[in-house]
């Protein structure tokens, strides 16, 4: 296949590049002008389309017209609400736009994320799957949920309409060498101190190259075709378990101080009760209950459904994951 | 604003969807006479997604057809400030009051152009220096005008912990921000913050120097400004800072009789007595108990929101608003914009430089 991989210059692009030429695709990286294909790349074939989503212009048709499997990567996870929005709404709608306009018949492989699920219309310790309903107030998560709700909600749209095969992913927390801290852990004080907020919370972790294994999956198989599917690795560990790993990656340095996960619920909810009651104060986002809940409630993660439909299995255990994304702080 | 329930609600326009209006909206949507009219942007996604995510509408794309439609009492040009003309001087004849937010314009002609199009109009036309309003400015303005710290002498503002590099708009290099395209690059779209808070304890101007530099070689515009302005009597130096931490919005009013420093992002303001007998020691467990006292009470106000950094714009659009509905000046006036923009496009032209 020929494939496009749209955020091909960032953290997980670059898995799914590699993880496509391995299963011997072509690749044709779409990345933004500013960013340079990696030497290592350009020895393997992979072209370079130098485009940025967010611009309008038929760069994209020809891009589109030479492919026929896109995996839409490209999303932005800081900056400003409104940057947000055009690198990962707009640029959705103006590739999916393009794709009707073109009457692209192929297989897109859509990234979303698992802050689309409404977690907090359901109980702590229940199961998540690809069925639990939707976020239904998303402007009151925080900006990237929003961003990436509407997103969705494009592709879902194309998928609903069209010919083109959408199959949709939806990553727990993507983790890997050089990303190692993940905000599931609790505050980052400083690059060797952390706040855990409680410590049992069940993480809903993916090791990034778990992660590209199961896009390139479902770029391939013909039963991916109009389905979603979540991307939590088994096994899921506690943040204890996880914290653990990243301190005695550098325990000379690293502290982990850990602070009782239910003080922020209980201070949280007496703000929003006494915001309600007419005060003048409501509780910040890092104590906004609306917002705690599906970053720290407890949740079991059923991600049985890519192994039944498409009979894939991560190629990465978690002992391997953890040792290689721990590998290069060393005491 | 006082509530009287015989009156229609006061409609409100907003043109332009970038990251501000979120703000604007929000301040609005507090206030109960006024009700969000009209929503319009060039792109139809977020301006369909903005509507949803608030409930206000109706959403155009068209501004002449909004401004036709909707009617609006007041019309709130957040778009890029190249455009604040054409947008603002047709919102004006169509009858509006216009807020536009900093810079008001790019060139000092194009801000003449928006002036006497308001005055024959008949109609406000405010810039929003929503810093020059907030809590802490007003109180260190009214504690100099009751004569706290005698006559002015000196005026000192930092304005550090903007421009920031790394995953922000502005170091967009593929879609280059519109701040880089003005006269006085990134610096000017910045610098009406600070500037309006030190002409506030100044007398009228007689000249302006300025530095220019860019120490950052990625940035696209310079980062770095210093604009010392001479008063008749009072100096003032004005200082936009992308570099030096930590990110800090500090102001030093120096008088004849005292001083008053006011750490402006945490909400903090201590007056200094006039020097001799005690004064060390007094002035200096006084500015001690002020920083302990205010510390806490920064704290306190992170845990619960209550240290908002728009309080000013929620101030300056309740005074606009009530101006509107019931007569009389709106906070920011025509010669407060005059004086700032005169110093704006001192600062940013080449005269001066040193």
């Amino acid at each position: 296949m020929k494939a496009l991989v749209t955020g091909a210059g960032g953290f997980l692009g670059g898995y799914v590049v590699d993880e496509l030429l391995r299963r011997g695709h072509e690749v044709h990286a779409l990345m933004r002008p500013s960013r340079e294909l990696p030497s290592e790349w350009e020895g393997r074939g992979v072209k370079r389309v130098a485009l940025d989503l967010r611009d309008r212009g038929d760069g994209l048709s020809h891009a589109l017209a030479d492919c026929d499997a896109v995996f839409h990567l490209a999303a932005t996870t800081s900056g400003t609400w409104r940057s947000m929005f055009d690198t990962t709404v707009t640029a959705t709608e103006r590739l999916v736009d393009t794709m009707r306009a073109d009457g692209w018949r192929g297989r897109l492989v859509h990234v979303s994320s698992f802050s689309v699920y409404g977690l907090n219309q359901v109980r702590a310790h229940s199961k998540i799957d690809e069925s639990t309903p939707l976020e239904p107030n998303p402007r009151l998560r925080d900006d990237y949920a929003w961003t990436k709700w509407l997103q969705e909600r494009v592709v879902r749209e194309l998928q609903a309409e069209s010919d083109v095969e959408v199959a949709i992913v939806r990553p727990g927390i993507i983790y890997g060498p050089g990303r190692a801290f993940q905000h599931q852990l609790g505050r980052e004080l400083s690059p060797n101190a952390l706040l855990m907020y409680g410590g049992l919370v069940t993480m809903r972790l993916n090791f990034v190259e778990n992660t590209a294994s199961l896009l390139a999956e479902c770029g391939e198989s013909p039963r991916a075709a109009g389905e979603i599917f979540n991307a939590v690795d088994p096994r899921p560990q506690r943040q204890y378990e996880y914290a653990r790993r990243w301190r005695d990656a550098d325990p000379d340095n690293r502290k982990v101080i850990p602070f009782p996960l239910f003080a922020l619920r209980l201070f949280g909810a007496g703000l929003t009760r006494a915001e309600k009651a007419g005060v003048a104060v409501s509780p910040p986002s890092f104590l906004d209950p609306y917002k705690l809940k599906p970053a720290y409630a407890d949740f079991r993660y059923d991600t049985s459904k890519a192994t039944r439909v498409l009979g894939w299995q991560p190629p990465v255990s978690r002992e391997q994951a953890l040792d290689k994304t721990f590998a290069e702080v060393g005491p | 604003m006082s509530s009287d329930p015989g009156q229609a609600p006061l409609r409100a326009a907003i043109v332009g969807l970038g990251a501000i209006s979120f703000e604007h909206i929000e301040k609005l949507q507090l206030l109960d006479e006024v009700r969000i009219a009209g929503v319009c942007d060039l792109d139809a996604t977020v301006t369909k997604a903005v509507c949803e995510r608030y409930g206000i509408g109706p959403a155009f794309t068209d501004f002449d057809r909004m401004l036709a439609e909707a009617q609006p009492d007041v019309v709130h040009v957040l778009t890029p400030p190249q455009s604040h003309r054409p947008l603002a001087i047709a919102a004006l004849e169509a009858g509006s009051h216009v807020l536009v937010e900093k810079p008001i314009a790019p060139t000092a002609e194009d801000y003449a152009a928006m002036r006497d199009a308001a005055r024959s109009a008949d109609r406000h036309l405010v810039e929003n220096y929503n810093w020059r309003q907030a809590a802490v400015v007003r109180r260190a303005v009214e504690l100099q005008r009751s004569g706290a710290i005698g006559d002015v002498v000196h005026v000192e503002v930092v304005f550090g912990g903007i421009l920031s590099g790394g995953g922000g708009p502005v170091s967009d290099r593929d879609v280059v921000h519109f701040s880089h395209a003005l006269p006085g690059g990134a610096l000017q779209n910045f610098a009406s913050h600070p500037v309006s808070i030190a002409l506030s304890f100044m007398d009228d101007v007689v000249g302006v120097s300025t530095m220019r530099r860019r120490l950052d070689p990625a940035m696209q515009s310079e980062d770095e400004l210093r604009a010392l302005i001479a008063g008749e009597r009072t100096s003032g130096l004005v200082s936009v800072t992308r570099h030096a931490e930590p990110p800090a919005f500090l102001l030093r009013v120096s008088g004849t009789e005292g001083a008053i420093e006011a750490d402006i992002y945490n909400d903090r303001l201590y007056v200094a007595g006039p020097g001799g007998g005690l004064a060390k020691v007094v002035n200096g467990m006084r500015q001690g108990l002020n920083l302990i006292g205010g510390t806490a009470g920064l704290f306190a106000k992170t845990l619960t929101s209550r240290l908002d950094h728009f309080e000013g714009l929620e101030n300056l659009l309740e005074g606009l608003y009530g101006a509107v509905r019931d007569g009389g000046e709106p906070p920011v006036t025509g010669a407060e914009m005059d004086a700032v923009n005169d110093v704006m496009f001192k600062v940013f032209s080449s005269e001066g430089q040193l």
